[in-house]
């Protein structure tokens, strides 16, 4: 079957021209319908948004108000928490009470002691006598020894030691802690 | 006029349509659908911010809920009690001295010093010239460094005293005392927490405070007082 086109050139060319531009329009009417449903759905959801933001924020003015009815509560625990934070920082172990104790229990009975002076810095000085200098040496073994010391004592040093006519021995020690208090 | 602009379109109508409709298009995405969506993420990022906040306010309220008011009260009142809002002189002499006859050393001398504090903690020193032997004198130390109160033993000065085998010394002691803070609430600020740490330290303390907590907590008892006038 033979069909031929009897219609004149510029009827064809504008008929080809027109379509073109009807497709033209319908993609561009499709993007403006497009942007149309696009902006229809962000002002729900942004309505939606809304909502939900204002029954948080309710609920926050209500847990808000909760919070503030239990003001008395909420002191009592701030300052009780203050409390024992001073205190645990204030209530540590006192290790110069351990050093003198230790000291003290250390002199053997042979040993008189005429002085024991533990100053701020934990320094000890200690004055005694003996007739025995063994036994002056065994406390000074003593205070040296790790062991003994419970490694409290860091250097003992004898400061001086004098004889007198009565064969006594008077000796000054010199005992410093091994922390520094 | 009229018969120009009909003109106009029916020569460009193929034209001016795409062209509105682009236009349009245009003030709907930049009027909009831009703004909205910027409206969006922003509140977005406020509702988040406010659910968090919701969440922790929601917590604080139900943590304070379940405070026992009269536990915390008792606990404070050790802790008022180990750690005073005022020197009360009176009071750290009481507890010495119940120390120093607990050991059976005597208290020759006594005098208070004022000390520079510590921390937020202020104190003074309390000077102890006790006499009695060297064991009794070990255990005024110990009991000192453990009594209810804050003492923090300074300095210790021996010497053998004038008469017998008794021992004399001068024993410098810091007491400290902490004014009551000036508490500042805020409602987002978290609720402290006490951790088991704190809740044994407060423990250890009602303990060593023994009979004084409950003083304070029960009520007096109630004692028959009798007839107002015997012979009646």
């Amino acid at each position: 079957m033979i069909s031929i086109n009897l219609l004149p050139p510029e009827t064809i060319l504008i008929a080809k021209q027109s379509s073109r531009f009807n497709l033209i329009n319908k993609i561009f009417m499709g993007v403006f319908l497009i942007f149309v449903f696009l902006a229809s759905a962000t002002l729900i959801i942004r309505i939606l948004q809304n909502l939900n933001l204002q029954k948080v924020n309710t609920n926050l003015v209500e847990a808000q108000s909760r919070v503030v009815n239990l003001k008395d509560k909420e002191s009592l625990a701030v300052v009780l928490k203050q409390r024992i934070t001073s205190i645990q920082a204030l209530k540590t172990n006192n290790p110069k009470v351990s050093i003198f104790n230790l000291i003290s229990a250390l002199v053997p009975s042979e040993i008189t002691i005429s002085s024991i002076s533990l100053d701020r810095t934990g320094n000890v000085t200690l004055s005694g006598s003996s007739y025995s200098i063994d036994i002056l040496e065994s406390l000074v073994d003593s205070l040296a020894d790790k062991e003994k010391n419970l490694d409290l004592i860091a250097e003992v040093s004898l400061d001086s030691l004098s004889s007198g006519h009565d064969k006594l021995l008077r000796f000054n020690l010199k005992i410093t802690p091994k922390v520094k208090l | 006029m009229k018969k120009t602009i009909f003109e106009f379109y029916g020569r460009y109508k193929l034209l001016i349509r795409p062209a509105v409709l682009a236009i349009l298009s245009l003030i709907i995405l930049t009027a909009l659908i831009i703004p909205q969506l910027l409206a969006f993420f922003s509140g977005q990022g406020k509702l988040r911010q406010n659910q968090s906040r919701l969440g922790l306010l929601e917590a604080k309220s139900n943590d304070l809920q379940s405070i026992d008011e009269e536990d915390f009260q008792q606990k404070l009142r050790v802790a008022f009690m180990v750690l005073p809002k005022e020197k009360d002189i009176p009071e750290s002499m009481a507890n010495v001295t119940n120390i120093l006859s607990i050991s059976g050393v005597v208290l020759s001398d006594a005098r208070v010093v004022d000390s520079p504090g510590r921390g937020s903690a202020n104190s003074f020193q309390l000077v102890l010239t006790i006499i009695g032997n060297m064991q009794s004198i070990r255990k005024v130390l110990v009991d000192l460094t453990e009594s209810p109160r804050i003492v923090r033993v300074e300095g210790i000065d021996a010497r053998a005293a004038k008469q017998g085998t008794e021992i004399q010394a001068d024993i410098t002691t810091t007491v400290f005392y902490e004014p009551a803070p000036a508490v500042s609430l805020v409602v987002d600020q978290p609720l402290p927490t006490l951790t088991s740490d704190d809740q044994k330290i407060i423990t250890q303390l009602a303990a060593s405070l023994g009979p004084l907590v409950r003083v304070g907590s029960e009520a007096a008892p109630s004692i028959p007082l009798g007839k107002v006038d015997p012979f009646e």
